[in-house]
């Protein structure tokens, strides 16, 4: 089905900005890297062949390299942990309870934490799945592997992950 | 790079099933233990923060100013297709239609056969690049017969230019050859800008 790149972007720039805020520490620094997927994405839409695979794993291909040449860039590289401090402003619980609300703010920071820990193949396969909301097999083809090793890859990860959410 | 056979990991699948579930809004599948359902659930909050008004306005505002950029290099391939394919039009129309005054004019052989052979030649290229103007997908396929068949023009043009009677056709020639590389440099230059931000095609 022909689309626009108008369309795509309105639907992909939620998962995109997540994505990109998963692996870029900053909301500035986030919002600027963003900025450059869709710039990237927009400039290279007229040569997206569809016949090479779906627009999704085009796209986050596209910000999968403009991350790693942020990082490639920054001074001093990119940190063994990811750093998660920022993240917390961005999320909205809408718990009733503010029991609730701390115990589940406490656990959720627990968890950015501990990603941040993962392997680094991990925490890309993390961002694909869930921030940039792909199924397994667009991950796979983000990451240059097969459906099944991006499973594994989250998989892995989810149950590194467990043990955070259990010892809690 | 990670490869496997075509067996997936049993726990792999159900934990792949668990957050197709959960983002579906439905029940997480049977077997998924509770802790796997629970970090699912909160990956998904950690890893969806609300896109922000000031990004979206940035990204729009992006957008636009590379679309005007895009706009322009369309603009100027187009404009060099029309332009390559009025030359081919120039050889072609009087070869097939006039071939005899043609001969004349250059002060060369009636020989109509190959005048027209040429002419149909030349006609068809320049058909094939007005279609390309229109459809930019398709250049490739054009420039990579009408690029080759302008130089070789352009070579044979200048060989004889410094004998030619009439240096008109001469000329058409090297204005062809001419037109044909610039239009191919600025093909190849507007693929490698887009091609070069994808990654796409690039080892990993």
């Amino acid at each position: 089905m022909a689309r626009s790149f108008e369309e795509l972007y309105e639907e992909h720039l939620p998962g995109v900005w997540a994505y990109v805020r998963s692996r870029v520490p900053g909301h500035h620094d986030a919002q600027d890297v963003t900025g450059d997927v869709f710039t990237r994405a927009f400039r290279s839409w007229p040569s997206y062949d569809p016949a090479k695979g779906a627009v999704e794993a085009w796209l986050y291909r596209i910000a999968h390299h403009t991350v790693v040449d942020w990082w490639r860039r920054r001074p001093g590289g990119k940190p063994r942990e990811t750093p998660t401090a920022d993240f917390e402003d961005d999320n909205v619980s809408a718990l009733d309870n503010p029991e609730e609300h701390a115990l589940r703010e406490e656990s959720l920071a627990r968890l950015r934490q501990a990603v941040g820990t993962l392997a680094e193949r991990e925490q890309e396969a993390l961002a694909l799945r869930f921030g940039g909301g792909l199924r397994a097999r667009e991950v796979g083809e983000v990451l240059g592997v097969s459906e099944g090793a991006a499973k594994m890859l989250v998989h892995r990860a989810v149950t590194k992950l467990r043990g955070v959410m259990t010892d809690g | 790079m990670d490869r496997e056979p075509g067996h997936v990991d049993p726990h792999a699948e159900l934990t792949d099933a668990t957050i197709e579930a959960l983002r579906a809004g439905r029940s997480a599948p049977e077997g998924a233990a509770q802790s796997v359902v629970e970090v699912v659930r909160h990956l998904a909050i950690v890893h969806r923060p609300a896109v922000p008004d000031e990004v979206s306005a940035a990204v729009r505002d992006s957008a636009r100013s590379v679309a005007r950029r895009n706009r322009w290099w369309a603009v100027g391939l187009r404009l060099g297709a029309v332009a390559l394919a009025g030359l081919f039009v120039m050889q072609g129309f009087p070869s097939l239609f006039a071939s005899e005054d043609l001969a004349e004019f250059l002060g060369l052989l009636h020989e109509p056969h190959i005048y027209q052979e040429v002419g149909i030649l030349a006609l068809s290229v320049a058909l094939g690049l007005l279609v390309a103007a229109v459809r930019l997908k398709l250049l490739p396929g054009i420039l990579a017969v009408a690029l080759p068949a302008a130089i070789g023009l352009g070579v044979f043009g200048m060989v004889e230019l410094p004998h030619a009677p009439n240096p008109q056709a001469e000329l058409l020639h090297i204005g062809q050859a001419i037109a044909a590389v610039c239009l191919g440099l600025l093909w190849f230059l507007w693929r490698r800008r887009g091609r070069d931000v994808s990654g796409v095609g690039s080892k990993r």
